[in-house]
């Protein structure tokens, strides 16, 4: 299957009065169709503001830079008419809070209406209550809730309610931002479940924002880790999480504890993200890292293949490609 | 009965608040209802030893956390420190009483007045329970304990505002200051889920020494399975007010024997992506206590329930060693 999203180069900065603020940087990866993409990393680390400018919908003042193909188009040249035409067609996303991201003068009946007609201005009221119904079922809400206020809902059914109306167009990509995050562990448990049951039948290809390692590691077939705004380690979840080939990405791990299995003492990565506004000459992880050399502080390293579908961002990496 | 290493006993405490129908008058004999945020809870905790309190939100651990820090009263039940009751204690000694029991909460930006600099806010404790000679001497020793904190350095991290600290940073201070008064009970709700994962390990393992070092009881309030299995000796499983299961922390997570505890577990999500996991999903989400019962307070969204299970609430059974578990469909 070919590539659905090819990312080249991007490079987001935030600019106000005083400085520049370079959130993502030189970030190139690529997902297939049917891939699930789990990007992990701290606060901070611009999985957000990534894929906020993949559906440009970042503030105006900022500059975008690369190249982001989509289904043959590159989303962050084409006009803004023919972006709506994408959003909610093709590209959908669910926020961190559903609570938020629904009016709460209106019923729900109302706003699924509203984004439905945005696409389908001609849409009749029975065809679209059809169509929600539908959705409300795959996402398990009883048929009740398309006439609820939010107030009227615990965040779980939100959450559910705003991936049914994400799904609403037949999007082939969706882009999860942390939207489980807010949720108890059984209803987010749930939701996971109900998301990897729902791509069993929708062809959907899914973006993973969280920095939650567990639940890349339950929903994901790829994950993608980043730090300070750069991709550090990209490559198949099953290998990147059994053997970890960047420090940063190691680290990550050593700071969550295992379920059920062996429970070594919980290691904290040591000192803070760098400053953004200002050009970091080596390694962005470097004053971090236990594993820093010379180089490492003076030279950038490379993306280098370290497996067949992995890459990382180390100089450990160069020169060793069959790893440690 | 008494037991020497019994430090805190928590005997039947129960918090019902009022539940708002809306009605302003009540006819007389009328049955008012109650949301019974902890409904009967009794447990033991030693000296040095940590216990975690697991369960979804609503289910009433962190106003156990509240009331064992005396935040709020319980409306029946009693706590005991060293085998005195914490009601006697604070009445007669309350200054004695907040020394010895300190509380950490979850978000970090709301303990801490923004308008002092951590140095004002580091000293007032010191002062009020009369802790060192001298400002100089405070000063002094607020110095130590933010560098043995990891946080250097220390006189400019004394001269900052909140603000200007991360959340990290603070929630460290805000152990530290608890730590100042050498308290020998300590309640930490929900700590580090404010945090970012890689500061994380540093609050939880800065608990782990404080409980060694400082031979104080931990109660460990979170909603994070795994963080809680790492960091515990004992675990309790709380539904609806109501402690379901109770055991090593071991124990309660690899052999569970609750149905609740068990589909807890199965759904939280872990980080080895090959672990086996046991598909059991509970449907709905946990009602909200007002009067519940008479059955089991799980039976309508359990997957093993029988009509046994709505009539009465079960009984308590004691398998191996402390573990216990709530449930009549337990063999044995």
């Amino acid at each position: 299957m070919g590539a659905i999203l090819t990312v080249k180069d991007l490079n987001v900065t935030y600019i106000n009065k005083t400085r520049r603020v370079m959130a993502v940087r030189r970030a190139s990866f690529s997902i297939d169709k049917g891939d699930s993409l789990g990007i992990v990393g701290e606060s901070g680390s611009g999985k957000s503001t990534l894929a906020m400018a993949l559906l440009r919908l970042h503030p105006k003042s900022t500059e975008i830079t690369g190249e982001a193909l989509f289904d043959g188009k590159d989303l962050l040249s084409i006009s803004e008419a023919e972006m709506n035409e994408l959003r909610w067609m093709k590209l959908a996303v669910v926020f961190q809070k559903a609570m938020n991201a629904l009016s709460p003068v209106h019923r729900i009946s109302t706003q699924i209406e509203d984004i439905y007609r945005v696409h389908c201005p001609s849409a009749s009221g029975e065809e679209i209550q059809e169509r929600a119904m539908e959705l409300l079922k795959l996402v398990n809400l009883p048929p009740r809730v398309y006439r609820l206020y939010p107030h009227e809902m615990s965040g779980g059914m939100l959450q559910r309610v705003a991936i049914a109306i994400s799904l609403l167009h037949h999007p082939q990509l969706l882009i999860f931002d942390e939207a489980t995050t807010a949720l108890d562990v059984v209803t987010q448990g749930q939701i996971l479940r109900e998301i990897l049951e729902m791509e069993k039948t929708l062809e959907t290809t899914r973006i993973m924002i969280t920095h939650d390692m567990s639940v890349v590691a339950t929903t994901c077939n790829k994950v993608a880790v980043m730090y300070a705004g750069e991709l550090m380690e990209f490559g198949m979840v099953k290998d990147v999480l059994t053997r970890p080939r960047h420090p940063y990405t190691q680290g990550l791990q050593d700071s969550f504890p295992s379920l059920k299995g062996e429970n070594p003492k919980l290691l904290s990565i040591p000192g803070f993200l760098p400053d953004l506004s200002k050009d970091i000459p080596g390694c962005v992880f470097a004053p971090r890292c236990a594993h820093a050399t010379e180089r490492c502080r003076r030279e950038k390293p490379p993306m280098t293949k370290t497996s067949e579908a992995g890459q990382a961002a180390c100089w450990l990496c160069v020169g060793d490609e069959n790893g440690k | 009965m008494e037991n020497k290493t019994e430090f805190i006993k928590i005997q039947d405490i129960q918090k019902f608040y009022p539940y708002k129908d809306g009605k302003i008058f009540h006819k007389r004999g009328e049955e008012r209802k109650f949301v019974k945020a902890v409904d009967g809870v009794s447990l033991t905790i030693e000296r040095g030893e940590i216990l975690g309190v697991i369960g979804e939100s609503g289910c009433g651990k962190s106003t156990l956390g509240r009331i064992l820090v005396r935040l709020e009263a319980p409306t029946s039940g009693d706590v005991f420190l060293d085998g005195v009751s914490t009601e006697r204690i604070l009445r007669q000694d309350p200054k004695q009483f907040r020394r010895n029991v300190q509380i950490i909460f979850q978000n970090p930006f709301d303990t801490f007045t923004p308008r002092d600099t951590i140095q004002k806010i580091l000293l007032r404790p010191l002062k009020h329970h009369n802790i060192g000679r001298d400002t100089a001497e405070r000063v002094e020793m607020c110095k130590t304990a933010l560098e043995a904190g990891g946080l250097r350095p220390a006189e400019d991290i004394l001269s900052r505002y909140p603000h200007e600290l991360s959340g990290g940073q603070l929630q460290r201070i805000s152990i530290i200051r608890s730590m100042f008064l050498k308290p020998g009970f300590i309640i930490a709700d929900e700590p580090v889920s404010m945090l970012d994962v890689s500061v994380r390990a540093e609050i939880i393992n800065m608990l782990i020494d404080l409980a060694r070092n400082q031979n104080a009881a931990v109660v460990f309030i979170s909603h994070d399975i795994a963080l809680t299995r790492y960091i515990s000796d004992r675990i309790a499983v709380m539904y609806l007010g109501r402690i379901v299961e109770y055991g090593t922390a071991d124990e309660v997570i690899q052999n569970p024997q609750h149905p609740y505890t068990r589909a807890l577990i199965s759904n939280c999500a872990s980080i080895d992506p090959f672990e086996e996991r046991e598909e059991l999903s509970i449907g709905g989400e946990p009602p909200t206590p007002v009067n519940p019962g008479p059955g089991c307070y799980f039976a309508p969204r359990c997957y093993m329930a029988t009509e046994a299970c709505f009539k009465s609430y079960p009984q308590r059974r004691d398998l191996s060693g402390c573990h216990y578990a709530v449930c009549s469909r337990i063999e044995k």
